[in-house]
């Protein structure tokens, strides 16, 4: 009977030494399992900010011009790629074209592929109903700032080289002002360049997606209207799949990011688990120390006074 | 899927695997990945700019200037526009060489002037005075006829929960702002106020780290989507369950 306080310390104490291994298969199991079981979704609840951007979009008349900027790299592809894939099925729905640009290297690709898969969907051609202009380095405010006073300033071709001049669709977009809506996919902060230039300035409506570790900084952006609306994270991507559907745009249009948010559910009840075990065997060893202080406290006071 | 595409897949599958095996321990199959990755990225970003920028920007529009250049006096302006920036890009090379470094500093000073210039106003307009309007107006959000129905509560036509909104937004930033001025000791009402302030840090703390969470996992269900679709039943030809 002596002996239990100290076993219970132990398991609290070797609690809190749990190899970070084994958090790591519990993790990789809460995310995996929800793809195996046939079924398995959440519901996801459409917020205000995708649901503004959804708004926007909805409201720009058949035959207008959007921007999306690829401002990423194949690192955030799963949260931003499904968005810039619902976004586009928007757009093509609505006969809206696309100029795709990109302030990261390897954007220019990752948006070819997205653009040519859903152009295929809805039979759009290049050139014609989207225009990929490419990589440009020197910043957003050289780059915004120069297609502000003319876009051939800036992109003399398109990604492969096609003078702008030979692409039917460059009559439409001369310079920034002729753009309704200008959307940034960004790992980065480049939609606040965009809200700071092509919105302060040349007074082009501004909208962003970003990673979910952004996000915080952009619901003020939201509140000063300087962002007509946001994608946040796989959650957002998610949510405008489901306004795509809800709103029958386009009733295929659940993706991966509507696919992963069992998975995200399921890792995050397992985050939080070990949260609340990680601090219930703090806490309990640190009683359990307390405890057993005081005792050898008393013994060797008793043992003193004997 | 063709040839080249389900070698890509099997490349980048195990790619995966030797990134994702650093969670066991450090180990030569992670270093290859890592080096790997780095000397591709460096390779596909030296090569896409040569081709992108140094050949549109500069070979072809200096080309086009010298052929009109006898008929047309402002190709010469058009080439002095290309080569300026061009001499200046090449010296900012010249740090590797000690004894002209000196010239790199020229390039760097143009950079620095045209960089603060052009942010001071962009920093103003983006930054300052629009959070600043956002944070205060409206404070009070009152029911308007006229207006799209409110959905929310409202007292005396006063929407309630946007209002309370409002006022913890404009109340949490001073309060920030106050705990970040040193210039008065954090005693008394002034040192509660500036507690509230570290409350609501934390609060803003506590939501990106709950966001950064969230993005790290979305990462991993990407790999993992990749993994069971692409590689197991699209280069295997394995059929899973879901």
């Amino acid at each position: 009977m002596a002996q239990q306080p100290h076993v219970k310390r132990d398991i609290w104490a070797s609690l809190l030494k749990i190899d970070r291994r084994i958090v790591f298969v519990f993790i990789f199991v809460a995310l995996t399992v929800p793809f195996l079981i046939p079924g398995m979704n959440v519901p996801v609840e459409t917020q205000p900010p995708a649901e503004k951007l959804f708004a926007a979009i909805e409201a720009l008349p058949s035959g207008s011009d959007v921007i999306i900027s690829f401002d990423y790299g194949p690192s955030t592809k799963p949260e931003l790629s499904p968005m810039a894939t619902a976004l586009a099925r928007h757009c093509f729905s609505r006969d809206i074209r696309i100029y795709a640009m990109a302030f990261y290297l390897e954007g220019p690709a990752i948006g070819e592929q997205i653009l040519r898969e859903v152009a295929e969907e809805y039979g759009k051609e290049e050139h014609v109903d989207y225009v990929n202009l490419g990589y440009k380095p020197g910043g957003p405010a050289a780059v915004i700032m120069g297609m502000a006073a003319g876009v051939s300033q800036v992109f003399p071709t398109d990604k492969n080289n096609t003078p702008l001049g030979d692409i039917p669709a460059m009559s439409h977009f001369k310079k920034l002002s002729d753009i309704e809506l200008c959307i940034s996919l960004s790992a980065s902060t480049y939609p606040e360049a965009w809200a700071g230039f092509a919105k302060a300035r040349v007074g082009v409506p501004c909208a962003g997606g970003v990673t979910a570790v952004m996000a915080a900084d952009f619901y003020a952006f939201l509140d000063t209207g300087q962002l007509v609306g946001c994608l946040m994270g796989m959650a957002g991507a998610a949510e405008y799949e489901e306004l795509l559907v809800s709103n029958k745009v386009n009733e295929n249009a659940y993706g991966t990011a509507t696919q992963g948010m069992a998975s995200q559910s399921m890792a995050h009840i397992v985050i939080v688990a070990f949260v609340a075990i990680g601090n219930i065997a703090m806490y309990m060893s640190l009683r359990n120390q307390r405890r057993s202080g005081s005792r050898r406290r008393k013994g060797g006071s008793r043992s003193v006074n004997s | 899927m063709s040839t080249p595409e389900l070698v890509g897949t099997w490349i980048a599958a195990l790619l995966t695997f030797c990134a994702l095996s650093f969670l066991y321990k450090d180990n030569p199959f992670y270093k290859f990945a890592e080096a790997l990755f780095v000397g591709v990225s460096a390779g596909y970003g030296a090569a896409y700019v040569v081709h992108q920028v140094f050949y549109q920007d500069v070979i072809i529009p200096l080309s086009v200037c010298f052929q009109v250049a006898g008929q047309e006096p402002s190709a010469i302006l058009q080439v002095i526009n290309r080569i300026v920036p061009c001499i200046l890009g090449v010296m900012i090379l010249s740090r590797f060489i000690p004894s002209i470094g000196w010239m790199s500093r020229w390039p760097l000073a143009f950079i620095i002037g045209y960089g603060t210039g052009f942010n001071v106003v962009y920093i103003v307009q983006t930054f300052l005075l629009p959070q600043i309007y956002g944070m205060i107006t409206p404070l009070v959000e009152i029911v308007r006829p006229g207006e799209a129905p409110y959905e929310g509560l409202t007292w005396g036509g006063v929407m309630v929960l946007n209002t309370v909104s409002n006022l913890v937004l404009f109340v949490g930033v001073l309060s920030v702002i106050a705990y970040f001025f040193f210039s008065k000791a954090h005693t008394g009402s002034y040192g509660k106020f500036t507690r509230f302030g570290v409350w609501m840090l934390m609060l803003g703390f506590g939501a990106t780290y709950g966001n950064t969470v969230m993005a790290r996992m979305s990462l991993l269900i990407g790999r993992i989507q990749f993994l069971l679709y692409d590689w197991i039943e699209g280069a295997i030809g394995l059929s899973l369950p879901g």
